[in-house]
């Protein structure tokens, strides 16, 4: 990551923020990793506030960017990772859910934009700065963390079940517990009580000794402008009432409805559409095609000769289809036609045979192990993208 | 010359060229993109909408042939309130999608399964539920129908884990 932090700090000249000399805020160790994961704040660049904006375009006040409350209670949750049927954007908001002791029913989430404001670690370093008022702490903070910030943020990445196990654990039930302390302060001005004396329940801060209920969404406004606390108190499991159970996905819904977006259902105004033949041997390229069986296409607009692949645009996939598929597209081999699993396990074997191959294993004693007769086996995976079944 | 059909109710006449298969009309002259591309050869059922009630796979039924016909997509299996339909209701509770690409084609095939069947038995549901599943919810669909047709309510609990 090519970093320099404080260049980075001048520009953002990020404000002070209400709320921020009331909390102490811990340089180094865990509170910092919270504060870093919690993601923007309102951080006072531009990226931030166009993020702010964009989440709260619709109403609502947005706490720590992942999570945003309605006036009229609703409680959306932005996840940064792809939930493609497993279940883990469910997850993902039944934790944060719980710590912010909210109503269930009200919960929604969606994925939180593909742009820079929610995956980027100088938002993160802004928020440092921000809530400390004090640019320069940055640096004071290790490279490595904010090389960890960077990697967190800067991709929306899926994958090792870290979604649950960061996101989930480290971000989210922390947003959620930060929040419900926020809105439970809130609470405690508005009702004139000590904030000792109020519990939270279902969307709801009550005050039992006078019976009196705030909903969250009349508390959010306010409590938005305070300050998040970065180690707020996790709920003891015997607490739980929405984690540890088997909650019904909350993307269903939109699957059985044909209202949910997959990639091919975005679109654009006048939008096009290509199709692409690539050399069909890697190192291949495009030696020639003639174009005009598929411009005689009604709809085809555009041929594209690439150094290795041809492309259809079109007004819509069934004319670029159908114009891709009326060429005849010639390409070299790029010398790599001959190569085959077996060339490719020949190439293996001779390298073994060189003695040039690596060995990843070879400890222990095999016939102490296995006794006078060890078993032996011959493995052999073709080259394959990924691990398909 | 423009196509005269009816979508979910609603006439419409299509601007597409004759060749183009029902699908991409669909999708991209009238926006409705809950009916899925697979394959494109009618090998998967990821396009599968109603013509005139049979369950037709969209992709390589030219929209020539709709012509005066009735067409019945996953947008249109809600009632006019926005109530789902009971298969929808039993896609729910069942918690049958995973991915849930491949859900719009098997629901639209389920519902004119069971309008043709009433109840159907497991061995119809074999017969008739071809549509592929990359995710392998085949057990849950099963389920989800024998709760929509009411042959199994204990089905309607959600179902286990499938990931
Ligand atoms: S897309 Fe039509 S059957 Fe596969
Ligand atoms: S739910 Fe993923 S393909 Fe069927």
């Amino acid at each position: 990551m090519a970093d320099n932090p404080t260049a980075d700090m001048q520009a953002a000249a990020p404000a002070k923020r209400k709320g921020v000399k009331r909390r102490a805020f811990l340089i180094g160790g865990v509170a910092v990793v919270g504060a870093g994961l919690f993601g923007i704040s309102i951080a006072d660049s531009n990226a931030a506030k166009s993020a702010k904006a964009r989440l709260e375009s619709d109403g609502g006040h947005s706490f720590a960017t992942w999570l945003k409350i309605g006036e009229d209670d609703s409680i959306t949750i932005y996840s940064p990772h792809t939930d493609i049927g497993q279940g883990s954007n469910t997850g993902l908001a039944q934790m944060l859910a719980e710590e912010l002791d909210a109503a269930w029913d009200q919960v929604r989430v969606v994925s939180a934009p593909a742009e820079p404001a929610f995956a980027n670690v100088g938002l993160g370093r802004a928020f440092l700065a921000d809530m400390t008022g004090q640019p320069a702490i940055i640096n004071g903070i290790p490279q490595s963390f904010l090389s960890f910030i960077a990697r967190q943020m800067n991709l929306q990445m899926t994958g090792g079940s870290t979604a649950l196990r960061f996101t989930g654990r480290v971000t989210f039930q922390n947003v959620g517990a930060a929040t419900r302390l926020a809105l439970i302060e809130t609470a405690a001005t508005r009702l004139d009580v000590p904030a000792d004396e109020l519990t939270t329940q279902d969307s709801h801060v009550i005050h039992a000794k006078s019976g009196r209920a705030l909903r969250y969404g009349e508390l959010a406004a306010e409590a938005a402008t305070l300050s998040l606390d970065n180690a707020p108190k996790l709920k003891d499991p015997s607490q739980y009432r929405i984690m540890r159970q088997s909650m019904q996905r909350l993307d269903i819904p939109a699957k059985v409805d044909g209202s949910a977006q997959y990639g091919m259902d975005f679109s654009v105004p006048d939008m096009r559409v290509a199709t692409i033949m690539a050399a069909p041997v890697r190192g291949g390229k495009l030696t020639s095609v003639d174009t005009a069986p598929a411009l005689a296409v009604k709809g085809v607009e555009k041929v594209i000769k690439l150094d290795d692949a041809v492309a259809v645009v079109a007004k819509g996939y069934w004319p670029a289809i159908s114009g891709l598929r009326a060429l005849t597209p010639q390409f070299s081999d790029g010398g790599n036609g001959g190569i085959s699993t077996a060339s490719i396990f020949k190439a293996q074997d001779d390298l073994i045979a060189k003695g040039e191959a690596d060995s990843t294993a070879g400890d222990g004693d095999v016939q102490a192990g296995l006794g006078a007769k060890p078993i032996e086996a011959t493995y052999q995976v073709p080259f394959c993208p990924d691990r398909p079944f | 010359m423009a196509i005269q059909t009816s979508i979910n109710g609603k006439p419409v006449a299509l601007a597409a060229e004759p060749d183009t298969p029902l699908l991409w009309v669909i999708r991209e002259e009238l926006g409705l993109t809950g009916t899925k591309f697979g394959c494109g050869i009618a090998a998967c059922g990821a396009c599968t909408v109603h013509v005139n009630g049979e369950p037709t796979r969209s992709c390589s039924l030219p929209v020539s042939e709709v012509a005066g016909k009735s067409i019945t997509t996953i947008e249109g299996l809600k009632s006019a309130d926005g109530t789902l339909h009971a298969v929808q209701q039993a896609w729910i509770s069942a918690q049958v999608p995973q991915c849930g690409y491949c859900q719009s084609g098997q629901i639209m095939a389920a519902v004119a399964l069971i309008e043709k069947t009433g109840s159907p038995s497991d061995a119809q549901i074999d017969e008739a539920m071809t549509n592929i599943c990359r995710c392998g919810t085949y057990p849950r669909i099963r389920k989800a129908i024998h709760a929509a047709t009411g042959q199994a309510a204990k089905a309607t609990k959600p179902a286990e884990g499938g990931a």
